[in-house]
């Protein structure tokens, strides 16, 4: 998987490049809107991930070339601004979604799997963990073959934990992925706790193997370790 | 006091003291005139008695009618006299003013005082007459002006007006230039112009701060961002602490709180310059529904009991400000309340209510919708909430109240003010 990385601040773009390449993407990154321009025209990325700001244009004119290209790359507009005007008329130009800085690294690569899935495999693909399946396209989770009922909640949740597999994700990053914004006004994220659970209790309850670990001090990890 | 009205007393002022100087200076010479006439009338009467003596060789009879006539012997010549003199009119029955000439008069050897006298009733009566006919011309001639103030004032101020409605209209968010029809009269031309330099110069520099204060604010994200994704990868590293784990999830957290913050403060101003002015029509209670929803597992954590009377309501409002006073009000509420605690949430058309149980504030009620101000030393807490609250109420000319009764937090948002 090709990834394009547009994004003029040094310091972010080593950070989500080498995320992003150890989990397993070819990331090439540039630093302004012209070279940007001229990698798209020559060639073909499965995703592109484009800064709204950059020192010498409009990262939302990127999404209009690439538009005017037909090119396949799914894309992601990474913007300072939260700006609701902003997340509109770059989702009307044809982007896949919109991420407002700061961001957590886990989320981003979650957004990008599943723009990746909708993209490249029309969500009729599967997510493979040991005897765990996952079906985005019905958004069922199956054990062994059989299906597990899982709330909307716990789905989402493990979908988050299994893309983001094997690193630890705060409570903050789960709380922000799964409720958003509004969720930093409760004084703590033990609520997370529950769904945590409940969402173990289920899979072991299929004859699955702990794979929820929690890190003491620092949150939750999905690993097969 | 208007300012048609302020000229007018002006204007009745100067003329009243002018008129009546000049009256008075009229009246003065007028008499002067009269008098001078009598006068003259005295001296042609007097030939005319020694031309008849001289003539005829005898005194002419006495006349006692008008212009009087008298002859009286004595014994040496009297010096020529002129004098006024009241004599008593037996017809008039009463004394009414005379001028009167007294002079020697030479006849058949013997000394004649002669006396002729002529009213100055006649005079008098004209200078009344003519006094009073300019005393009304005058009158008329101010009633006169007034009205024709009063009249054209509108019509010669109507640009001013124009202008002054178009500077009330003006709204500085609408980001449109002010132009004003050029107008005949100098002055307003003037204010015109002015006006409209200024106008500009405001737009121009409100444009500039909003610019300023959004880009600062979007420039600082990208730092923060920055902070946040490196504690991520540092905290992916083989072999943390405990304490340097906490440390970097702090920092994290830190950073967080950071962005929130600056983007509340963001919002805030955004708030303030009416970027959010535009409303529609929203189910508020759709709005209340669905918040209390994602609240959920905050409120089955803490095991709240939610009662809620909740009317169809629909209210004019900007569904983010809508979207932000309940999100800020109920989280509110819910951080507030105690394990297995109450909260009621009333909505009626009037506006909404919700209240829950706690211990009474340390501080008073006022600070509460104060920026910065925090009832506890709580780090999650940006301090901002109630404050945004209070703001999209003064901008949306609703109300926010709260009041603390029966061991109980009550906030009221009113859809008016």
């Amino acid at each position: 998987m090709k990834i394009l990385l547009v994004e003029d601040e040094t310091g972010l773009s080593d950070s989500i490049s080498s995320y992003l390449k150890q989990e397993g993407y070819l990331c090439e990154v540039v630093k302004d809107y012209k070279s940007a321009d001229e990698k798209i025209e020559l060639y073909q990325y499965d995703c592109i991930l484009v800064d709204i700001n950059l020192p010498d244009g409009n990262g939302l004119n990127l999404v209009k070339s690439l538009k005017r290209l037909k090119a396949q790359a799914g894309i992601i507009i990474i913007s300072a601004r939260n700006a609701v005007d902003d997340k509109i008329e770059g989702l009307d130009l044809g982007a896949d979604d919109y991420l407002s800085k700061p961001f957590s690294l886990a989320e981003l690569n979650s957004r990008i799997k599943s723009v990746l899935r909708r993209r490249k495999f029309e969500g009729n693909n599967e997510i493979l963990f040991n005897e765990i399946t996952l079906k985005p396209a019905e958004s069922t989770v199956y054990v062994k073959g059989v299906v597990l009922n899982l709330t909307k909640k716990e789905y989402d949740l493990i979908l988050f934990l299994i893309n983001n597999k094997n690193r630890v994700l705060t409570k903050e990053t789960i709380a922000e992925h799964l409720w958003g914004d509004d969720m930093d006004m409760a004084d703590s994220y033990d609520f997370i706790y529950t769904h945590i659970k409940n969402l173990r209790k289920k899979l072991m309850d299929k004859g699955c193997e702990d794979y929820v670990k929690t890190v003491y001090g620092m949150g939750y990890k999905f690993s097969a370790e | 006091m208007r300012l048609l009205t302020k000229n007018t007393l002006i204007l009745l002022l100067v003329a009243l003291v002018v008129f009546s100087v000049g009256g008075f200076i009229f009246y003065a010479q007028l008499k002067n005139i009269m008098n001078e006439e009598a006068v003259e009338a005295l001296y042609a009467k007097k030939q005319e008695v020694e031309h008849y003596v001289s003539n005829n060789h005898k005194l002419p009879e006495s006349v006692s009618f008008e212009e009087l006539l008298s002859f009286a012997e004595s014994q040496t010549p009297i010096d020529e006299r002129l004098s006024d003199q009241l004599i008593y009119i037996e017809t008039e029955e009463e004394e009414l003013p005379y001028k009167q000439l007294c002079f020697n008069l030479l006849f058949e050897g013997k000394n004649y005082t002669c006396t002729i006298s002529t009213s100055l009733l006649e005079a008098d009566d004209l200078i009344e007459t003519i006094f009073s006919s300019f005393a009304i011309i005058i009158v008329l001639l101010i009633a006169v002006f007034i009205t024709i103030n009063f009249l054209f004032s509108k019509v010669i101020w109507k640009p001013f007006f124009k202008t002054l409605k178009q500077i009330n209209d003006y709204d500085i968010e609408k980001h449109q230039v002010l132009t004003i029809d050029s107008n005949s009269t100098k002055e307003f031309q003037q204010l015109n112009e002015a006006i409209v330099k200024m106008t500009q110069k405001i737009s121009n520099d409100f444009n500039n701060l909003k610019s300023f204060t959004e880009n600062a604010s979007h420039e600082l994200q990208t730092p923060l961002a920055i902070i946040k994704n490196k504690t991520e990868v540092l905290l992916q590293t083989e072999g943390l602490t405990d304490e340097q784990a906490k440390q970097i999830i702090e920092i994290n957290q830190t950073a967080s709180r950071l962005s929130k913050l600056n983007q509340t403060l963001l919002l805030m101003s955004k708030i303030e310059n009416n970027q959010f002015s535009v409303t529609e029509t929203l189910n508020f209670t759709q709005i209340l529904t669905n918040k209390l929803k994602q609240f959920e597992d905050l409120i089955e954590m803490k095991q709240l009991k939610i009662i809620s009377s909740l009317e169809n309501v629909e209210v004019n409002f900007h569904p983010i400000l809508a979207d932000m006073i309940v999100s800020n009000l109920l989280s509110n509420a819910i951080k507030y309340t105690a394990e297995k605690g109450e909260i009621k949430l009333e909505l009626t058309p009037v506006g909404f209510k919700i209240s829950n149980q706690g211990k009474a504030l340390k501080a008073g009620a006022d600070k509460l919708f104060t920026r910065f101000y925090k009832e506890n030393e709580d780090a999650t807490s940006t301090g901002l909430g109630l404050a945004l609250v209070k703001q999209i109420a003064i901008i949306n000319k609703h109300k926010v109240n709260y009041e603390y009764l029966h061991s109980s937090h009550t906030f009221t948002y009113f859809f008016h003010d």
